[in-house]
């Protein structure tokens, strides 16, 4: 049984289970994130990640030695870009996932009251997972690839907004996961602007309501007296927009 | 898609050319049941936000995202000649595409069967200029009995700067711009403006001009009877810009217009002034 909040879960849930896939996972996050309006819709579930990135982060490269330096390099390179592009990202370690599921989820999602009875077989409960936007798998070892199988099973997310990059993602993966992320960052930029265009709609119609004409029509209007207008009041209470009255005059042959 | 398939319109060089594209993209989207998203990013040639301009109550995309709009539509169109795989007055076949959206980016009216030009000037006249705008047009008496509109500032003396650079055009059309703007002298527009003072239909002449030089000009040779909006700003600033549509709208408002020829904003003023409107281009009636 799962309840939840929405209000403050993760939109995208991104579940990152490998090592080796770890450098092109976090360079393709970062890349995508780095113009998240919300980083913090974004949750990265790893077992490697954390540590690893953060221990990265911690090392001078001229600290390590001279054979590791390119691995490591590279590797911190991309932690870098990932945690600097969402610095608040919640991690959950391996320790966590192996544990408990549940407190993994709940780690996430502080804000949802979760239930989940688990077991390792993966026969647990039928309800679906909060995972709005997208439910994006990497996995490597069978333990996690049955976690992994089982969250995407049950994501809410649309069909086309599952991507489980399972063993050994190829790049071709990886452009998905971030056309995925990008396609979801540009949805949300046009919802945030159809909210705004709504608002504004709003607070001008209470304001029309409240003057019955424009700013703009009375500025140009006090110098140019309106021609009458068939259905206009004497007192102007129900005086047309400037723009409009323009095309009546138009319409009536005046120039 | 559980929204309804988009036709965003990225709109392009100055303020007029915007408006134009703007005007064209809300027509063929009210025809063919598609949301309007204006893509909106200041440039050289246009510095401002379309909120320093205009109350617009549509959508709009001011940044980066636009990039991820182009990329993610069914069919991209690009009439901006100079930019590579552009192609100028390409039909826009928006039933193509029931259930994609829909890219176009231009600074010019668009060619489409879905087009039309009442349409347009509906949706022009229903913008709202933002309030430092419509500050701006108390400054000044209105209407007028004479406005004149010039356009000359285009040119090698000018090619320093970013908005007027050739590069903008292809070169034959840099060229025709070129030869228009010299027919828009203000000479030409003197030699009209006296005929029609001696006539006795300017007792008030608003002027709109790109240069400061010829507002001085003209102060001096008009005197009282010469009306416009003092500016210290001739550049393609937030500003400026404001003060570029104000006289926009004066232009739009008097009796008479004595017109740029090869200018977007003459034309726009010309297109939203009411029908019958005198209407006279450099040039070419005078």
């Amino acid at each position: 049984m799962i309840g939840r909040d929405n209000r403050h879960g993760p939109k995208i849930f991104v579940l990152v289970l490998d090592g080796d896939a770890l450098p092109d996972a976090l360079t393709a996050l970062g890349a995508s994130l780095a113009t998240r309006a919300d980083p913090a819709d974004l949750a990265v579930m790893a077992s490697p990640l954390e540590g690893l990135a953060r221990r990265l982060l911690s090392l001078a490269p001229e600290s390590e030695p001279e054979q590791a330096l390119t691995h490591w390099q590279r590797d911190a390179e991309a932690a870098r870009v990932t945690l600097e592009a969402a610095p608040d990202l919640p991690f959950i370690t391996r320790e966590c996932l192996s544990q408990d599921p549940q407190t993994a989820l709940q780690t996430i999602c502080p804000n949802w009251t979760i239930s989940v009875p688990w077991d390792r077989s993966g026969v647990i409960s039928s309800a679906p997972l909060p995972l709005g936007l997208a439910a994006l798998l990497i996995a490597q070892n069978e333990e996690c690839q049955t976690l992994a199988d089982w969250l995407l099973a049950r994501a809410e997310a649309p069909n086309e907004q599952r991507l489980n990059l399972g063993f050994g993602a190829a790049m071709s993966d990886w452009r998905k996961l971030c056309e995925m992320l990008q396609r979801a960052q540009m949805e949300e930029a046009l919802a945030r602007a159809g909210q705004k265009a709504a608002e504004c709609r709003a607070a001008r119609a209470e304001a029309t309501a409240k003057t019955r004409e424009t700013a703009l029509a009375r500025a140009l209007l006090d110098g140019n007296p309106p021609l009458p207008v068939p259905g206009e009041q004497a007192d102007g209470s129900n005086r047309t927009p400037f723009w409009q009255r323009l095309g009546q005059r138009a319409q009536k042959g005046e120039s | 898609m559980s929204h309804r398939p988009r036709l965003f319109i990225d709109v392009q060089h100055g303020l007029c050319n915007r408006l134009r594209a703007m005007a064209s993209g809300a027509s063929i989207a009210q025809a063919t049941g598609r949301e309007l998203v204006v893509i909106w990013r200041p440039d050289h040639h246009c510095n401002a936000r379309i909120g320093d301009l205009l109350d617009y109550d549509g959508p709009v995309i001011e940044d980066d995202v636009a990039d991820l709009c182009r990329r993610f539509s069914s069919r991209v169109y690009n009439y901006m000649e100079i930019e590579e795989g552009a192609v100028y007055e390409e039909p826009v076949q928006a039933e193509a595409f029931p259930d994609g959206d829909i890219y176009v980016r231009s600074a010019y009216t668009l060619v489409s069967s879905h087009r039309d030009e009442a349409r347009e000037d509906s949706f022009l006249r229903a913008l709202r200029p933002a309030a430092p705008v419509r500050e701006l047009l108390d400054q000044v008496p209105h209407p007028n009995p004479v406005a004149a509109h010039i356009r000359m500032a285009t040119g090698p003396r000018f090619d320093h700067l970013s908005y007027e650079a050739p590069e903008n055009w292809p070169a034959e059309r840099h060229a025709e711009m070129l030869h228009w703007r010299e027919r828009s002298q203000p000479e030409a527009f003197e030699r009209r403006l006296d005929q029609l003072i001696e006539e006795g239909k300017a007792d008030r002449v608003f002027l709109a001009a790109d240069l400061a030089a010829t507002y001085e000009r003209f102060g001096a040779r008009y005197g009282n009877r010469l009306v416009h909006l003092p500016r210290q700003l001739y550049d393609r600033s937030a500003r400026q810009l404001q003060y570029a549509l104000a006289d926009l709208l004066l232009l739009i408002a008097a009796d008479r217009l004595l017109a740029s020829t090869w200018s977007s904003f003459s034309d726009m003023a010309q297109r939203l002034a009411r029908p019958g409107r005198s209407f006279e281009q450099s040039g070419q009636d005078f």
